[in-house]
């Protein structure tokens, strides 16, 4: 079930001059205009199950499965792969601003928000410049100890 | 036995100190129980879900030792479980320990391993809060990553109490998000697998039932021997394994290993080949609900609410996948400091958004 944004996207990039699509390998860093990436539902839990099905298939072609039994079999960054190959998997935010009636994430895929700040930017028809500078004002004020 | 001694209105904390004041006890408590009757008029959480954050940071500000910090923690722990479990809250689940923590120092995590063994002993007492009303207990996360007895305690806890059923406490210890993603997509692999070799064997079996020229049993030896020459020969490739990127390497030679299997027992036995033939077209997949079914947090519904102290807006690698319809609530106190205004706070912000979230989940 894709998004109205996905399907809208042509639309919405007509209207940027300054912005282009979002490619799988594309480096973040210095980026001389705005790249744009639309995720919807699908991207979430849906895409893990398709991953779950690419690491499924390289588990039976690995031959003997019983001699897995207790171990772990796939690390983590064998899913993000896995994810990847599936489109599901870009780069992790390091902000995340909702906006809408409550402060929830609404299903944005699991495997890119583990660190990524959260901030509730109430209703979409409130938004305003001064908030968003606001919201990076905040998140500049952050300090990570990513466990430690 | 332990008492209770109130510091703010309408919270105790546990001291040693056997002060008690019933009269006082009596009204705060009275009066407590009738804002929780209040606040039961609109919806109330089946399941809260607390990120324990700050107790670092409280020890330093109040110029304590550092373990003390996690101390005082667990009194406010306790205090708020108590709170929850008499407003009605089913579920609740706290994040006790992540696999990212095994980075701290030693000491430290040795400190927090003691402490949390000492509070799994305690649980274990004929007047804990488990008993008091009636919480089955359950360990989430990679357990094995725990030293033995503290995962030996953390199996005891989870045996006592296993056939409580007024409510649930869910301690995450050794646990992030991804790891127990990884782990369900494990765990649906292997059953898909066994799945899988089961009905190509039925198959198999059927197959020469009608065709009539083979007994069961000996059809049933030969996909033994096909998979014992294949663990033989995958056995080989695990030993030339490297690091994480050669395993799919070494898939993809043995692919065409399997085919020389495949067709060297073809030319062996017609009807078995039958079989082996069709092994690609009937894998089956692995859906959603696979995966839901595998997850550590499977024993419980997804959380209403998830509050993090200490005014963070992460949720740090914690139940990413339970959160597409929970709401997220930060309120700046350190978690020693939280106590029963922040709860009927949090309550009140889930009521004002209670609606609209249903209704998201509804549509999906």
């Amino acid at each position: 079930m894709e998004g109205i944004l996905k399907k809208s996207k042509d639309f919405i990039l007509e209207k940027f001059d300054g912005a282009t699509l979002f490619q799988e390998n594309d480096v973040l860093l210095d980026q001389p205009l705005m790249t744009l990436e639309f995720a919807s539902f699908s991207d979430g839990k849906e895409a893990v199950a398709k991953a779950a099905n690419v690491l499924f298939m390289k588990y039976l072609k690995s031959g003997s499965t019983s001699s897995y039994q207790g171990e772990q079999i796939f690390t983590e960054s064998q899913m993000g792969e896995a994810l990847k190959t599936v489109g599901g998997n870009g780069p992790e935010p390091d902000l995340l601003l909702v906006y809408g009636p409550a402060r929830c994430h609404l299903g944005f895929p699991a495997w890119r928000i583990r660190y990524t700040e959260i901030q509730h930017m109430g209703p979409l028809k409130s938004m305003k410049y001064g908030s968003l500078i606001k919201a990076i004002y905040k998140f500049t004020m952050v300090q990570q100890n990513y466990g430690k | 036995m332990v008492t209770s001694v109130p510091n703010k209105v309408g919270n105790y904390s546990s001291t040693g100190n056997g002060v008690h004041k019933p009269f006082f006890d009596d009204i705060t408590n009275f009066l407590r129980r009738f804002l929780f009757r209040v606040l039961s008029v609109g919806p109330i959480p089946t399941h809260l879900a607390f990120i324990m954050d700050g107790n670092r940071r409280y020890a330093k500000k109040q110029n304590l030792k550092e373990g003390e910090g996690h101390k005082a923690g667990y009194l406010a722990l306790m205090s708020l479980l108590r709170y929850c479990y008499e407003l009605g809250i089913k579920y609740v689940t706290i994040y006790a320990f992540s696999i990212e923590n095994f980075k701290r120092r030693p000491d430290e995590v040795q400190s927090l391993m003691d402490l949390m063994l000492e509070k799994m002993e305690a649980l274990l007492m004929e007047e804990s809060i488990v008993n008091q009303y009636g919480i089955r207990v359950c360990f989430i996360g990679n357990l094995r990553l725990l030293s033995e007895p503290v995962r030996a305690a953390a199996e005891k806890v989870m045996k006592v109490t296993s056939n409580n059923s007024k409510a649930m406490l869910l301690v995450c210890v050794a646990y992030t998000a991804s790891n127990e993603i990884v782990h369900a997509v494990e765990g649906s692999c292997k059953e898909k697998e066994k799945e899988f070799r089961l009905c190509n064997l039925n198959n198999n079996v059927m197959d020469d039932v009608k065709e009539g020229e083979k007994v069961n049993g000996m059809v049933v030896h030969d996909i033994q021997d096909f998979y014992e020459d294949t663990s033989v020969e995958s056995q080989g490739l695990k030993q030339g394994k490297g690091c994480n990127g050669t395993p799919y390497h070494a898939c993809e030679s043995f692919e065409s290993n399997w085919d020389q299997v495949l067709t060297s027992k073809a030319s062996k036995s017609g009807e078995v080949s039958e079989g082996f033939r069709n092994l690609r077209q009937e894998v089956p997949l692995i859906k959603l609900v696979d995966i839901e079914k595998h997850m550590y947090m499977a024993v419980a519904p997804d959380p209403d609410m998830l509050i993090r102290s200490s005014g963070e807006s992460r949720l740090s690698n914690f139940l990413l996948w339970q959160t597409s319809n929970c709401q997220l609530y930060s309120p700046a106190a350190l978690w020693p400091e939280i106590g029963l205004s922040q709860l009927v706070w949090a309550i009140l912000k889930f009521q004002q958004s209670h609606s609209y979230l249903e209704k998201k989940m509804k549509q999906l």
